[in-house]
């Protein structure tokens, strides 16, 4: 008689073969937190730049990649998808928004246990063009939202009013510009690393 | 081999293996789940102390230098390593030090010292609940399928009157009008 395994043997070894194939279909694909935990040098030749000398220009650096160092003034509670930025000269003024580059696979998320420290971000400036075409989509959109809100009674109209203000606003300066458009720049980061500051 | 199964044993096993390898995942969902249910009311990660102090002499210091801000965390019995200080706005000055911040608010007279700790177990809990990466979205997944899976077996598991022909039927059918009745009236 052919000897079989007792039942219990053989549900649970397919249950632990199922566990096994996806515990290795993680360490082939990588742990992405963990490649970005250890704090490490950049290993890019782009130019790490403060916060100060980019808020002094940001379309120097427009389409490039840089490495943006300050220190993290406030994070996004929900997600850990964006950070507030501040040159670690306390007396700089200004700051910068960094958020997490949707395509980016390698992004660990900022934690509010960051807050104070100084950190270093790779990030991609990304500059938005904001032209009358742009401007016509995005006041289409904002009328449409207003009408969708008065219909269901809901929100407030005046906070729609005072974006198609803001629009109009633009337009204005549109119109002035030499080159017909203005120009918004974010960062998209896809990664970052605590760096070697003063503390 | 499975021929000479019954389709109840099979459950059975199935329900009890499952119910056994992801306990643990059902304690982190759980347990953060009740944490961030609430969250409105607390903080389910983070651990906050505040207090509140009058101005000093060295808060009123312009600028505040970075040996000065060292000097106010000492007078504020802050022990913790001054980290940056920045002005997020004008007669404002914060203070960030390892695990917190001091805020000199010099328009209203007053420093307001915030210790932030993470709690221990829910913030890990919390953190993997909100899905920290691909690696636990496989799990996370994973586990989705064995709770459909614990939930469908439990229903067969047994026959006669606790079954699902009699009272088990009626617990389910109360289990499902429960959360319909509520989006009915609700959502």
């Amino acid at each position: 008689m052919k000897p079989t395994l007792p039942l219990k043997f053989k549900l649970i070894l397919p249950a632990a073969l199922l566990l096994t194939a996806l515990a290795g279909n993680t360490c082939l694909a990588g742990d992405p937190a963990a490649a970005t935990n250890a704090p490490a040098a950049s290993t890019n030749a782009a130019p790490v730049v403060s916060v100060k000398d980019y808020l002094k220009d940001p379309a120097a650096f427009a389409g490039r990649q840089i490495v943006l160092q300050g220190f993290v003034t406030d994070v996004c509670r929900k997600k850990g998808c964006w950070a507030l930025l501040h040159d670690t000269d306390s007396e700089a003024k200004g700051q910068v928004r960094v958020k997490q580059d949707e395509e980016g696979q390698t992004f660990k998320a900022f934690l509010p246990d960051l807050l104070g420290r100084s950190i270093q971000v790779d990030a991609q400036v990304k500059e938005t063009k904001i032209d009358q075409a742009y401007l016509d989509k995005w006041e289409t959109s904002v009328k449409a939202a207003k009408e969708r809100a008065e219909t269901a009674g809901g929100e407030k109209s005046e906070s729609f009013d005072t974006v198609l203000k803001q629009i109009a606003e633009y337009r204005g300066r549109v119109e002035k510009s030499k080159r017909g458009y203005l120009s918004s720049y974010s960062l998209a980061v896809s990664q970052w690393r605590e760096a070697d500051a003063k503390n | 081999m499975f021929k000479k199964l019954h389709w109840r044993g099979v459950f059975h096993v199935l329900h009890r293996d499952l119910g056994y390898l992801f306990f643990g995942a059902t304690v982190i969902y759980a347990v953060s789940g009740v944490a961030i249910n609430h969250r409105n009311d607390w903080n389910p990660s983070y651990s906050i102390q505040r207090h509140e102090y009058p101005l000093t002499a060295a808060a009123t210091n312009q600028p505040l230098t970075r040996a000065n801000a060292t000097n106010l965390l000492a007078q504020l019995g802050v022990v913790e390593k001054y980290q940056n200080h920045y002005s997020p706005e004008a007669g404002q000055v914060r203070i960030f030090f390892q695990g917190g911040t001091a805020t000199v608010n010099r328009a209203a007279g007053n420093i307001v010292v915030e210790s932030v700790q993470r709690r221990p177990l829910l913030y890990t809990f919390n953190r993997l609940h909100y899905n920290p990466g691909r690696w636990w979205t496989w799990f996370a997944d994973t586990y989705s399928v064995a709770l459909l899976l614990l939930a469908v077996t439990g229903l067969f598991l047994l026959r006669g009157r606790h079954g699902i022909t009699r009272r088990g039927g009626v617990l389910t059918a109360i289990g499902i009008l429960v959360p319909a009745i509520l989006v009915y009236f609700y959502l």
